[in-house]
């Protein structure tokens, strides 16, 4: 989140520096993009998972494709969304065709924080049981913050504690659902 | 025993001190996740699921979630008002003139008429619910296998043509969910389906599961990809009690108010009952009606009180519409509904035709509950809107990662398993591209859920026809239904054809479109 | 500091639209009439959260930018959304004007709230490099 916006008002006899660290543009990005790549890719791998529904969909045990069957359902479900992949790709091509704007898409801004924030938690996942709730999730909240662009440090701490530790006593001790104490002697 | 004497003996069931204390702390909860914009009822009770895993009693869950759900409704208004985001998408009438209203400095008068008109609408369509609940339901058991396949094809496909913003999205969102809902073992013949040879996947992916990754996981990554936006200003309240005013209106608003009211309630029950893809509908029909009859038709746009009146009282009045059918047909009609029929699963209750027979207590404290909870809501909706606006100044860093950490519990108590967790995620994953490449949500939640339970009625009829497909057209009411289906199909595209017939470009026409999730 | 030109004496103040904020204003106003200087206005916020009432909207800039045309002082206004920290801003603004003095607005707070909430005084107190004008306020 290194968006920001500065704005300069008033009267400025002096002429000194103007604007200061400015990145404009980057505050209110949910505007749509105008960028067709997105959609096309979209596109694509629709097509190309609907392909590989369809070979699981013949890989279902039985014989035709009668109605009451297994594969009947499945199989209009995954011939239906090839036809609607398709006609989201065709639509897209046209569009593009006709003029620059492609079908409305957000922005992929910040792609390095998305991945960031994905293997925090697949950490976080492999660690709750050997580690224990209290420390993975007190860790992860912090990172997870961090990552989602928090800069006070000492917030996130006192609240990643009280968090995980209300959480798991909560949890453990009123509510009677099981959370691993790991290393913690609890 | 009646109506009257099972809803006075609900009424018994809620006022215990145990269920009391939670249908509050779900009307709280609810008008906290109302008030915050991304976050709706359905992620809430999908992540509150866990808390209840070991409740004996149903009932009290029960009564917390549907608080959770019309408390979202209360607090969505207050952000649409106060803010001009709605906090949930039925909400985005409410923000067009409540936000002006409050603007021009009648920001009292508009949470007002917006707390009251729920709250009159709310007794209205509850009590609609506690006297249609039992006829309904008799009607219920007469309906045939054709009849249940056709009601949910209406279902599936009136939430994805009237929400969203392009039908080709939506019915790829409706698919996809469907899909997953085919993973696992197929119930009739015991073959393994779409599990890609993995063992881990033959017992399907938990709803809950799809629902956390869905909702949470994928809205924080989009909320991540967004990044900081300009901060709103809570419009200021204006002056506290003024002379000649009863609960923050006068009497020229009082006069304005309760008309809209009671057609907002008109309009949104009998929405919520037909499967019509939630409140969005109700409440923008509400407003445009209002906007039609009002004499004084330039104030809409600039802060018409009848414009908020009129579609939070259809907001409000949908939510018990819509548990008519999923209570007498186990049939959801949004995604916040297909999550409280997952809430219901968890504790083997079956909602349906014998519901009522077999599960009495919890269907009427369920409504008693209403009252209580929407009585609750006025008292507490108004008083403190200070606290609840304070909710917006929680840093988007520390609120995203609460989240991602309840996301985590929810996902680890449902099964424990790595593997399961890593799907929840990879569904998150998808969650968040569909979000940014603007593909609605709430089919693919509703197309999961309803997905198996849809091929098991359409096996279920053919088996009884022999395989004759013409079953479904035989029977004049699942032709109905499914005519209307297809109906429901062509309507958004409606304005466009008629613009084509007409000679206009087509371009000014564009579709009838409402705003997507919960 | 004191032989510092008139001209190009540097205030900055740390505004927020709040009375604190309006208080440390109308001290920063006083001080740069009385040493002839020429006031930076700041109005920074983290941009994180859905509302931040200590951002000023365009209403509120308005009425600043009056306040500050009605005082008469040499001055400019200086809005930072989403950078970082309000600290970090008024600081940075300070060094790159080199400011004689930096006013900002104090106000009691609870250790529960500073720790939860950060304290921009607390941080402008300690780390600016030149004279700091605290304005207690509510």
């Amino acid at each position: 989140m290194t968006g920001s916006d500065s704005r300069e008002l008033g009267a400025v006899p002096d002429g000194g520096r103007a604007g200061h660290g400015a990145e404009p543009g980057e505050l209110d990005v949910d505007d749509a993009s105008s960028s067709p790549v997105g959609p096309l890719i979209a596109g694509v791998v629709m097509i190309g998972f609907g392909i590989l529904m369809l070979t699981q969909t013949l890989a279902i045990k039985g014989e035709g494709f009668e109605p009451e069957g297994p594969r009947f359902m499945p199989m209009l479900a995954t011939v239906v969304w090839l036809g609607l992949s398709t006609v989201y790709l065709v639509q897209q091509l046209l569009r593009m065709a006709r003029s620059r704007d492609g079908l409305p898409v957000q922005r992929f801004a910040h792609s390095g924080r998305v991945v960031a924030l994905l293997v925090l938690l697949v950490a976080y996942a492999y660690a709750i049981d050997p580690v224990g709730y209290i420390i993975s999730t007190a860790v992860f909240f912090v990172s997870a913050a961090r990552v989602l662009g928090s800069g006070v440090l000492a917030r996130d701490v006192t609240v990643a504690v009280g968090l995980s530790v209300g959480v798991y006593f909560v949890f453990t001790r009123l509510l009677g659902v099981y959370l691993p104490p790991g290393v913690l002697p609890l | 025993m009646n109506s009257f004497d099972s809803l006075l003996g609900g009424f018994a069931t809620v006022l215990s001190p145990e269920n009391l204390l939670f249908a509050l702390i779900g009307v709280t909860l609810g008008t906290l996740v109302g008030v915050l914009p991304g976050i709706g009822p359905a992620v809430t009770i999908a992540l509150l699921l866990p808390v209840t895993y070991n409740f004996e009693d149903p009932i009290p869950a029960i009564i917390m979630f549907a608080g959770i759900y019309y408390g979202a409704m209360y607090g969505g208004s207050t952000t649409a008002i106060l803010l001009n985001t709605p906090g949930e998408s039925a909400s985005v009438a409410t923000a067009l003139e409540g936000h002006e209203m409050a603007r021009r400095g009648h920001a009292r008068a508009a949470l007002a008429t917006a707390a009251i008109g729920s709250f009159v609408a709310a007794v209205i369509s509850t009590t609609l619910l506690a006297f249609v609940a039992e006829p309904m339901a008799a009607i219920a058991v007469t309906f045939r296998a054709t009849d249940y396949f056709a009601l949910m094809v209406l279902a599936l496909v009136t939430v994805t043509a009237l929400v969203g913003n392009s039908l080709v999205r939506g019915l790829l969102s409706l698919l996809l969910g469907i899909m997953i809902g085919f993973v696992g073992l197929d119930a009739v013949s015991g073959q393994s389906r779409f599990t890609f040879g993995s063992i881990s996947l033959f017992n399907g992916i938990d709803e809950v599961l799809l629902i956390i990754g869905l909702f949470a996981i994928g809205e924080t990554l989009y909320v991540l990809v967004r990044g900081r936006t300009r901060p709103g200003h809570v419009t200021p309240l204006g002056p506290g009690h003024g002379r000649g005013q009863f609960m923050s209106m006068n009497r020229d608003q009082w006069r304005r108010s309760w008309a809209p009211w009671l057609r907002g309630a008109g309009v949104g029950f009998p929405f919520g009952v037909l499967p019509s893809g939630g409140a969005e509908l109700p409440t923008f029909l509400s407003y445009s009606y209002e906007k039609h009859r009002s004499k004084g038709r330039e104030e809409f746009g600039k802060g018409a009180i009848e414009g908020v009146a009129g579609p939070e009282a259809a907001n409000n009045a949908s939510f018990s519409g819509v548990l008519v059918p999923l209570l007498t047909l186990g049939l959801p009609t949004s995604a916040t509904a297909a999550v409280m029929l997952v809430a219901f699963q968890i504790f083997n209750i079956k909602p349906g035709p014998q519901l009522l027979e077999t599960s009495p207590d919890l269907v009427w404290a369920l409504i008693a509950s209403l009252f209580v909870g929407n009585l609750a809501l006025l008292a507490i909706n108004l008083p403190l809107i200070r606290l609840w606006v304070k909710v917006l100044q929680i840093p988007r860093p520390v609120l995203y990662a609460g989240i991602l950490v309840f996301a985590g519990l929810g996902i680890y108590s449902v099964s424990g398993s790595v593997s399961d967790i890593l799907i929840a995620y990879g569904v998150g994953v998808v969650g968040f591209l569909m979000r940014q490449l603007d593909f609605p949500i709430a089919p693919a939640i509703l197309g999961a859920i309803l997905g198996p339970e849809l091929e098991n009625q359409f096996r279920r009829s053919l088996n009884i026809s022999n395989g004759d497909l013409t079953v479904f057209v035989d029977r004049p009411l699942s032709a109905t239904i499914l005519a209307i289906a297809v109906l429901a199909l062509v309507l958004p595209y409606v304005p466009k054809i008629v613009a084509r017939l007409r000679g206009k470009p087509v371009e000014t026409a564009g579709k009838l479109a409402f705003a997507d999730e919960d | 500091m004191n032989t510092a030109t008139p001209a190009t004496v540097s205030i900055v103040v740390g505004y927020t639209p709040t009375p604190l904020g309006e208080a440390a204003l109308a001290a920063a106003i006083e001080e740069a009439r009385r040493r002839g200087g020429f006031l930076h206005v700041v109005n920074a916020s983290r941009g994180d959260a859905y509302v931040d009432n200590n951002m000023a909207d365009t209403r509120q800039l308005a009425y600043l930018e009056a306040v500050l045309a009605g005082s008469g002082v040499p001055h400019r206004v200086v809005q930072q959304i989403g950078k970082g920290e309000p600290a970090v801003e008024i600081l940075e603004t300070a060094d790159r004007t080199a400011a004689e003095l930096v006013v900002i607005g104090l106000r009691r707070r609870t250790p529960v709230g500073k720790l939860l909430m950060g304290s921009t005084a607390q941080r402008v107190l300690l780390e600016a490099s030149c004279a700091v004008l605290a304005v207690k306020g509510g």
